[in-house]
């Protein structure tokens, strides 16, 4: 890296100087966020550096099943994230999460590593931890944001679903709609994102590639790669969690399982 | 004595841990109307969704033409015996995309709907072009009994059908149902809190309490 664009602790204390000026405005405003703020920075800065710790040793290994053991564990922490922002909860639900994000986040980057850009060794987890953690922390929201429009709208919509199935619907012709709009709405954030990148925001990556000494160019392509990559695993990942949840909440006699499904507070 | 279109044998329904009803047995034939009635929250709509296979019951069995429908495609006994909720439920933006939701439906691909004129239920001519936004409750209850009758069902399980309806009106569906259970192979469960209603349809009672 350009030595110019080296933070040393010093740097990063004087940066802090910033929080205490956010805990003043708190005071002044009585926000009552000066331990919210207090927490979520030395969380930040502790999980943070733990990270650095842990990757720091990871590259000097260089042993492909200390790479796969740390991937595997974001994956399922991922999996663990997204259902723990829906407001719904049914046996199963973290598995049929894990599951999907799993299948959804890895064929993705297999396929990136098989057929677009393969470093060598293929697991140089200088490459790949980077790469499935963009597509996990990206994908989460979208996939969340699906399976808990998925489980409300099931929840609230259970009568007109009944209804279906009462008229002669078999079980996937009655939660069809339910099922389409979930996946819309998991989809959206991305697709809106993938619009404004490069107007409203540099993307985060691409802005640490050009302060790594990167040319605009390479950035630029990593950058679409990466959405794409991001977007296709969103939409996967969304579609593989709401058909396990589809296929958990309704039974092959073509009827709702909903006594399955409860609210995260009433269970 | 005819066979049994439909019955039910030794009947359990449980709600959580709590027993709605238990050891219920009835039978309907065609042409019958089996009036069910009994205090609110003693799981009449339950026990129909029961009968229509929507949910399980804890025990017992429930015979369609003498097959258990445990062993039948639901979709397919569900066209047969027809469920209509008490509270209507219409797909889509008008009273058209209401009626021809069911054509969408693998089970109705090739099916021919009865025709059944709208005034029969005491519904304006024009029904079918206006909004379900800008329907009342009774209009709506009629037009979701109307798509029942149109699907031509052997059997009806009807939640309180007329709840919504005015006296008049109530009479005129009443009179079309009566007609409609002397065709060939019909009949119907009815679910009313009003037994002369029950009466008037000629129903057997069958009256759920407490075990």
């Amino acid at each position: 890296m350009d030595p110019q664009f080296i933070l040393s602790y010093t740097h990063i204390a004087i940066a802090s100087l910033l929080l205490v000026l956010q805990m003043v405005l708190s005071l002044l405003l009585d926000l009552k966020l000066i331990r919210h703020i207090a927490w979520a920075s030395a969380r930040m800065i502790l999980q943070l550096s733990l990270v650095g710790l842990v990757l720091a040793q990871i590259f000097a290994w260089q042993n492909p099943w200390a790479i796969l053991t740390l991937l595997t564990a974001m994956t399922l922490i991922a999996g663990h994230t997204a259902v723990s922002r829906v407001k719904h909860r049914y046996p199963g639900i973290y598995r049929n999460a894990m599951f999907s994000i799993l299948l959804s986040s890895w064929s993705i980057t297999a396929y990136f590593l098989a057929a677009v850009n393969a470093p060598s060794p293929w697991y140089l987890p200088q490459y790949l931890i980077p790469l499935l953690g963009m597509i996990l922390g990206n994908g989460i929201s979208g996939i969340a944001l699906a399976l808990e429009r998925f489980l409300s709208d099931l929840s609230t919509q259970q009568a007109d679903i009944e209804a279906r199935l009462a008229l002669g619907a078999t079980r996937w012709e009655a939660v069809r709609d339910v099922f389409r709009s979930a996946l819309q709405a998991g989809m959206t954030p991305i697709l809106n994102s993938m619009m404004a990148s490069g107007l409203v925001s540099l993307p985060g990556m691409m802005t640490g590639q050009i302060l790594g000494g990167a040319s605009p160019q390479q950035a630029v392509n990593y950058q679409i790669v990466i959405l794409i990559m991001i977007s296709s695993s969103t939409a996967f990942g969304a579609f593989g969690v709401l058909y396990l949840s589809y296929r958990s909440l309704t039974h092959a006699d073509h009827r709702l399982l909903l006594a399955r499904l409860q609210e995260r507070n009433a269970s | 004595m005819n066979p049994s279109l439909l019955s039910g044998h030794h009947l359990t329904l449980k709600m959580g841990d709590r027993t709605l009803f238990e050891d219920c047995s009835f039978a309907l034939e065609a042409g019958m109307c089996l009036g069910l009635s009994g205090p609110s929250g003693q799981g009449k709509s339950t026990f129909l969704k029961g009968l229509a296979g929507l949910i399980p019951f804890a025990s017992g069995q429930v015979k369609y033409q003498q097959q258990d429908i445990a062993s039948l495609e639901k979709p397919h006994y569900r066209k047969q015996v027809l469920y209509v909720p008490q509270t209507p439920q219409l797909q889509g933006s008008s009273v058209q995309e209401a009626l021809d939701y069911p054509l969408s439906l693998r089970m109705y691909r090739h099916h021919t709907m009865q025709e059944i004129a709208p005034e029969a239920l005491g519904l304006p001519a024009n029904i079918s072009t206006q909004r379900l936004q800008h329907l009342s409750g009774g209009e709506r209850q009629r037009v979701q009994l109307w798509r029942a009758l149109r699907l031509n069902p052997t059997i009806l399980l009807l939640d309180e059908p007329t709840s919504a309806l005015d006296k008049t009106t109530q009479e005129q569906v009443e009179s079309l149902l009566r007609d409609w259970l002397k065709g060939s192979q019909k009949a119907c469960v009815w679910i009313s809190h009003d037994t002369l209603q029950l009466q008037r349809m000629g129903s057997t009672l069958l009256y759920l309490h407490t075990p």
